[in-house]
């Protein structure tokens, strides 16, 4: 295997006879599966450090040039967040979408302007540099107040000034921007914010390849729900790709191959081929019941983001929405979206279901990720841990109500269930189920037509719920187990973190016994459990989670097919085995691998298409 | 109408202060007029240019400032009317 350090550009002069350049090797985290191959599009050119900026002469004969270039800059720029206002204002209100309004005052500050001309013009330095020169002076002086709302703005000012960078850098390469992609592009970038995923144009990316990824996690959340290979986590490849590179991402193993050799390729193609053949066969069984070999029904649902996804939900088959989450609704804009906009969500989306199950969480967002209410966030030094979801209902009551409001009367549309994330402990789920009694009490009082019997459910996602599953199960209606952070919580491993993630291990004992005691629970109250994290989506996992007497799965619409395929050919015997297995492991990986010999044995097939 | 200079001097009342809203609020309207327009920090001395947003954001004023509003040109006398009064209401938030 090759290492990052050893990349080796190819010199130019090879260029006079045809020679293979050099395949090059670069390793970060799988975040969404699947493999690609495709053309490079380097986005943002790297995360700009505004603290070493190098001024970058010019001839006095290109000013006239840079100027303009300068000028159609700050024009994209304005006409790109005039786009996102646009966009924004279909789930915000008018008025809130102000703070747009200031962006563009910034863009077009005449100041600004001003200095970076002359700065250009006197000084004869390079659009690009003139700009990032000015900036600093100004971020250096808000920064150098004591003021935390401007500093907090300093944000705000460095992320617009990233956007002008993008499009003078655009420019400068004639090159195409996430809302118009080529054909087949690979987008390889520092980050992906919100607002950028928001306006890419989803027809012709193929993949991505990120280098952070222990900050947000939304781009793998997207790359999934796409249905697109992406790789996080890839240290150092600012510079390291060009604009039309070939690559390949492999979002099996972590992985993006530049200028893949012609034995890479084959060996990829001949990979890809089989795992579209396999697809199209296992899609058509997309109607059959996902019942295992000794007659045991499992119950397969869709986890999905917003209502752009149902029709993927269809395909795939999935008997109901297992997970419809809301954070989206909340981010990227000032003010939390109000009742009547998220009860037009709702209720679109429970007509679309048709009578079928939908399982909507409330908004699990920390406090500092939500912009309407920076004015008084802290940043928390441990955020996971930190105030959150539920537990923004003290700071924050006018949230949760709002949106208990929308989903009660939503639920008159359609089988709706309500799941609260990051329950801990029981007075949580008392006190949040005595604002929903409150919640039913005013719309009585108001005469608001509503379904008084949306059932309620808690998501099992820190360890000491799974330890007092018996007391939650006597007070909800459902569980809903979120393996993810279950196992970050149970393992004290964030998993973004490349230094510790190879001690995130799903299948570790201790995350295996948790959930059998929140299954034994469920049980003993008769309410149903699903399982709604990755490992439902691994079909390595699936006979464990039947073993332990999972019997309702929720995924991304494109993994069902996999999934449903294991159960069709696995008994509950060899599933109970592999369970017991699985709880008394000492290396968490030797069951992973039994249970991917099992489905080497009854599934050949599947099994050759897994990491 | 003659040019005319007019000055007049605030408290920053909003509780926010001058942050982005407000100095957007206060720049589009500012840049309503031809008269020049500029706001003074009384307590640091900073002076910015009132039809800039970068300008007024550096100003710096949370809640307590004291301000002096300053306009030159022929349209003064109306534009001290709206912005002073954009002042005076907490910038409508």
């Amino acid at each position: 295997m090759i290492d990052n350090a050893s990349v080796d550009p190819l010199p130019a002069a090879a260029a006079a006879r045809p020679v293979e350049k050099k395949e090059v090797l670069f390793h970060g985290f799988p975040a969404s599966p699947g493999i690609c191959r495709g053309r490079v599009l380097v986005f943002g050119a790297a995360h700009t450090d505004f603290h070493e900026i190098d001024p970058i002469p010019i001839d006095a004969s290109d000013v006239d040039a840079e100027v303009a270039r300068f000028q159609s800059a700050i024009e994209k720029t304005k006409s790109e967040i005039k786009t996102i206002q646009d966009r924004m204002q279909k789930t915000i209100e008018k008025r809130d979408a102000k703070i747009f309004d200031a962006h563009l005052l910034i863009v077009g500050d005449k100041l600004i302007h001003k200095e970076v001309i002359s700065r250009i013009r006197n000084g004869l330095c390079n659009a690009q540099s003139s700009f990032l020169l000015t900036i600093q002076k100004y971020l250096d002086a808000i920064s150098g107040t004591n003021d935390t709302y401007l500093n907090e703005r300093a944000g705000d000012i460095r992320d617009i000034a990233n956007r002008i960078i993008r499009n003078l850098n655009g420019d400068m390469d004639g090159g195409p921007s996430l809302d118009n992609l080529p054909e087949n592009t690979v987008v390889i970038a520092h980050d992906l914010t919100p607002s950028d995923t928001a306006m890419l144009d989803r027809r012709n990316i193929l993949g991505f390849a990120i280098e952070t990824g222990s900050k947000t996690c939304h781009t793998s959340i997207l790359a999934r729900s796409l249905r697109i290979p992406a790789v996080v986590g890839m240290r150092n490849i600012a510079g390291k790709f060009a604009n039309g590179d070939e690559v390949i991402v492999d979002g099996f193993l972590g992985m993006v191959i530049r200028n893949p050799s012609r034995d890479t390729l084959a060996f990829y193609r001949e990979k890809i081929s089989r795992k579209d053949e396999l697809y199209s066969i296992l899609q058509k069984e997309s109607s059959r019941a996902a019942e295992t070999t000794d007659g045991y029904r499992v119950k397969l649902c869709a986890n999905i983001e917003g209502a752009d996804d149902l029709e993927e939900v269809f395909r795939c088959g999935a008997e109901g929405i297992g997970l419809f989450r809301t954070e989206y609704l909340f981010m990227n804009t000032p003010v939390a979206p109000d009742e009547e906009t998220q009860y037009n969500i709702y209720a679109k989306l429970l007509r679309a279901m048709r009578g079928r199950a939908v399982t909507i969480r409330t908004v699990d967002l920390g406090g500092d990720k939500l912009d309407f209410a920076s004015a008084s966030a802290i940043r928390e030094p441990n955020p996971f841990l930190g105030l959150r979801a539920i537990r923004l209902c003290h700071e924050k009551p006018q949230l949760i109500r709002t949106q208990l409001r929308a989903l009660l009367r939503a639920g008159t549309e359609g089988d709706l269930r309500i799941m609260f994330p990051m329950v801990s402990s029981l007075s949580e789920i008392e006190e949040l189920l005595a604002i929903r009694d409150e919640v039913m009490g005013e719309l009585k009082t108001a005469n608001i037509p509503f379904d008084p019997k949306v059932r309620i459910g808690a998501m099992i996602e820190i360890p000491s719920a799974c330890l007092i599953a018996d007391a939650l199960a006597a007070k909800v209606d459902f569980f809903s187990i979120g393996s993810n952070d279950l196992v970050q919580y149970t393992l004290a491993v964030d998993r973004l973190n490349e230094r510790v993630a190879y001690l995130y291990r799903p299948s570790h004992p201790a995350v295996m016994e948790l959930i059998r005691l929140t299954v034994e629970a469920a049980k003993k109250h008769r309410i149903p459990v699903c399982v709604c994290g990755e490992i439902a989506a691994d079909p390595r996992f699936t006979p464990i989670l039947l073993g332990l007497g999972v019997l309702e799965l929720s995924m991304s619409p494109n993994a069902l097919a996999e999934v449903r395929g294991v159960i069709r050919k696995t008994s509950m015997l060899a599933s109970e085995q592999l369970a017991k297995i699985a709880l008394t492991a000492t290396d968490p990986e030797d069951v992973m691998v039994l249970s991917k010999e099992h489905i080497q044995s009854v599934a050949p097939d599947i099994a050759s298409i897994l990491g | 109408m003659d040019p005319k200079n007019l000055v007049k001097d605030f408290v920053v009342s909003n509780p926010l202060g001058i942050h982005a809203r407000p100095a957007s609020v206060f720049v589009q309207a500012a840049s309503d007029f031809e008269s020049e327009i500029s706001v003074t920090n009384l307590d640091s001395g900073h002076i910015a240019d009132g039809k800039s947003v970068m300008s007024m954001l550096m100003l710096s004023a949370p809640q307590g400032t004291h301000l002096r509003l300053e306009v030159n040109g022929r349209d003064a006398d109306k534009a001290m009317d709206v912005l002073s009064a954009l002042i005076e209401g907490g910038f409508n938030e």
